[in-house]
């Protein structure tokens, strides 16, 4: 902390108006010391170089990040292209390298009110005639289970990054009483909560690349409908089951 | 007496009442499922079943009096009286037949006997009730909006008449998820580096409970209040409301019935019949309605409309974001800072200082990363000078605000031109 203390630095005698010693200023004033003095450039702390293994993996995280997003959104994925950095930040997790890199957590803050947003208007657009609807819409499956399992529960986009294989590709760390996270309960080592995080952290970049229209469109293609969205995963799973 | 009148209500209860007798009265207030008998004078019997009466058993009656009444007083002329017809499944109660009865309508109020199932708010009758149409004309909400959703909005899943009428609950759940998107829109979009706490803070802020339930008394909402009246010595008479009139106010389950003598009267969590009688906060069921009125919005005219109401309602109250910031480390936070931004290592210079040795003394201190000056502070000490220098530098990074478009104005374009907004790789972690 001793770095951080003032520094007195000697009082030189100039004729800028700035600088006043002591003995210069009027005796009224001789309590009151004013230490602006010429500040030193310093130079800008430059980057350090790169070790060629790190950038080599680097490079090869970026081909896999890519990858794994060109089999996300299939089809689409002209349609939703992201910048290389904003891509890495999407897959990269708070716990990754202790927050150094740039993570998703905002991206998912943001992703996250977006899909439950879309979900909330495509679950309340189906017309009925009960008592109990609103403008000729059925509000009440908002509050039935299949909405509330979107809507408050982040099992659906896990299934969706599961599904397109998304899981080892995100940069994250593991709880710390789990060895490798991938093997054991994603639950428990943490994974399920970095996988949806990363499906809401996609719907925020997209969003804040291409624009709310973009954002829903992936919403509805890729999460929702698409290959290895959640209403194939679900059908899947009731076939299964 | 009209029952519009709201004569001023003595929750004063008198020592000789016995705690049965108050949670009898508020049972029978409370009652969901419970079918009120009344007999031949007007006053309520308490929690019998239709098909068990006996008119030749003694009959309980409602209000709390050591002295009974043969013949109803002019008072009960303003309340209802109920016609003879015991066995029959409805209930057909009468408005008063005297001439200066101030009763809006001779109609009678038809209550059916405990309804098969939730049946929609009665168009005919929700028009006729003035506090709703007053409530729509001041939120400018149009004619499109109906007072039936307006009428569902105030109405509480843990009302009494939420087992007749539909209830808010679904309408909140929409307004809610319109609510949470785009006030963290607004803020996300206004103060990309905002951290995670502070922005949920100031969502908190902007569209919490506590603010709702401001939002929500401007407004001008009133809520049910159990019209207890005192009838002459002490004697305690439960007024029993039209309907029309029910449907302009907050109706939600009461925790607190009351409170006197410095005791709190609590309802009874359980119902005579062993269901659980739901209860709600004052604020839970405020905001719960502003909520409910923001998605009955949206599903009346749309989205961009709901949004532009949330705009003038809820964003455009002030919120000075600045003092929602507790920094424990300020100086570590800003070198880390500094560190992953690629600047110069912060260094704190005394600025200017007076009264050094004095009881008045101030310092100024400033905080320069190379030749560029993050923030200055005064202080009383340069340790406390320099703490509050670096929690301005931090201010200055967290609190910048790019004039940026938020991505919900391209909503329903089909091809809009979208600049990439600036996307903070988030906080620094210490």
């Amino acid at each position: 902390m001793n770095i951080f203390r003032s520094v007195l630095r000697p009082l030189r005698r100039t004729s800028s108006s700035l600088f006043r010693t002591s003995l210069g200023l009027p005796a009224a004033n001789k309590r009151t010391i004013v230490y602006l003095d010429g500040l030193v450039e310093e130079d800008r702390v430059l980057i350090k170089p790169v070790r060629p293994e790190i950038s080599q993996l680097q490079q090869k995280t970026e081909q896999q990040v890519e990858a794994a997003w060109a089999r996300l959104t299939g089809e689409h994925s002209n349609s939703f292209v992201l910048p290389k950095d904003l891509l890495l930040q999407v897959f990269t997790h708070k716990s990754f390298r202790h927050g150094l890199l740039p993570y998703n957590e905002r991206l998912a803050f943001y992703g996250r009110r977006l899909f439950c947003l879309q979900v909330a208007c495509l679950v309340s657009a189906y017309s009925s005639d009960g008592p109990t609807s609103v403008a000729g819409k059925d509000v009440d499956a908002l509050i039935a289970p299949t909405a509330g399992g979107l809507l408050h529960s982040r099992q659906a986009p896990f299934k969706v990054a599961e599904a397109a294989g998304l899981l080892p590709t995100i940069r994250w760390s593991p709880a710390r009483k789990s060895v490798n996270g991938l093997d054991e309960d994603p639950r428990k080592s943490g994974l399920f909560e970095v996988g949806a995080q990363t499906i809401y952290a996609a719907v925020g970049a997209v969003a804040m690349c291409h624009g709310g229209a973009m954002a829903e469109q992936f919403v509805k293609k890729v999460v929702m409908g698409g290959p290895y969205g959640i209403v194939k995963t679900s059908s899947k799973e009731s076939t299964s089951a | 007496m009209s029952l519009r009148s709201r004569a001023p209500i003595n929750r004063r209860i008198s020592a000789s009442l016995s705690a049965t007798k108050i949670l009898q009265v508020q049972q029978t207030r409370h009652a969901r499922h419970a079918s009120t008998l009344y007999n031949v004078q007007g006053f309520v019997q308490i929690n019998q079943p239709v098909s068990a009466v006996n008119l030749s058993a003694p009959k309980r009656k409602l209000f709390i009096s050591a002295s009974s009444r043969s013949t109803p007083s002019p008072f009960f002329s303003s309340y209802v009286r109920v016609s003879h017809s015991f066995k029959t499944k409805n209930l057909a109660i009468h408005s008063s037949s005297r001439p200066n009865s101030t009763l809006a309508t001779s109609e009678p109020d038809v209550i059916a006997d405990e309804p098969a199932g939730i049946s929609e708010f009665p168009t005919s009758e929700v028009a006729k009730c003035s506090a709703l149409v007053a409530l729509r004309a001041r939120l400018e909400l149009g004619a499109s909006f109906d007072l039936t959703t307006l009428a569902q909005a105030l109405n509480c899943p843990s009302s009494e008449l939420a087992s007749r009428f539909p209830s808010n609950e679904s309408l909140s759940e929409l307004g809610a998820r319109l609510l949470d998107f785009y006030v963290s829109e607004f803020i996300i979009c206004s103060y990309p580096r905002l951290p995670m706490e502070v922005i949920k803070e100031a969502l908190w802020s902007y569209c919490g409970d506590d603010a709702l339930t401001s939002v929500g008394r401007h407004w001008g909402i009133e809520r049910e209040r159990p019209q207890i009246t005192t009838v002459g010595k002490g004697a305690r008479l439960i007024k029993e409301q039209r309907l029309v009139d029910y449907f302009g106010v907050l109706k939600y389950g009461r925790m607190v019935v009351g409170r006197s003598n410095g005791l709190t009267e609590y309802v009874d969590p359980v119902n005579e019949d062993g269901t659980e009688r739901g209860v709600e906060r004052y604020s839970t069921a405020m905001s719960n309605f502003v909520r409910s009125v923001i998605g009955g919005i949206c599903l009346h005219n749309g989205r961009d409309v709901a949004k532009e109401f949330i705009f003038n309602h809820i964003l455009s109250r002030k919120l000075d974001i600045s003092k929602l910031f507790r920094f424990e480390q300020p100086t570590r936070e800003l070198s880390r800072l500094c560190s992953r931004e690629h600047f110069a290592p912060p260094i704190s210079r005394m600025i200017a200082e007076t009264g050094r040795f004095s009881q008045g003394s101030v310092y100024v201190v400033g905080i320069y990363s190379g030749s560029n000056m993050l923030g200055s502070a005064e202080g009383r000490s340069i340790a406390e000078a320099e703490t509050r220098a670096a929690i301005n530098a931090l201010k200055s990074w967290y609190l910048y605000s790019p004039h940026s478009k938020l991505p919900s104005t391209t909503e329903g374009k089909a091809e809009a031109d979208f600049q990439q907004l600036y996307v903070d790789p988030g906080q620094v972690i210490v």
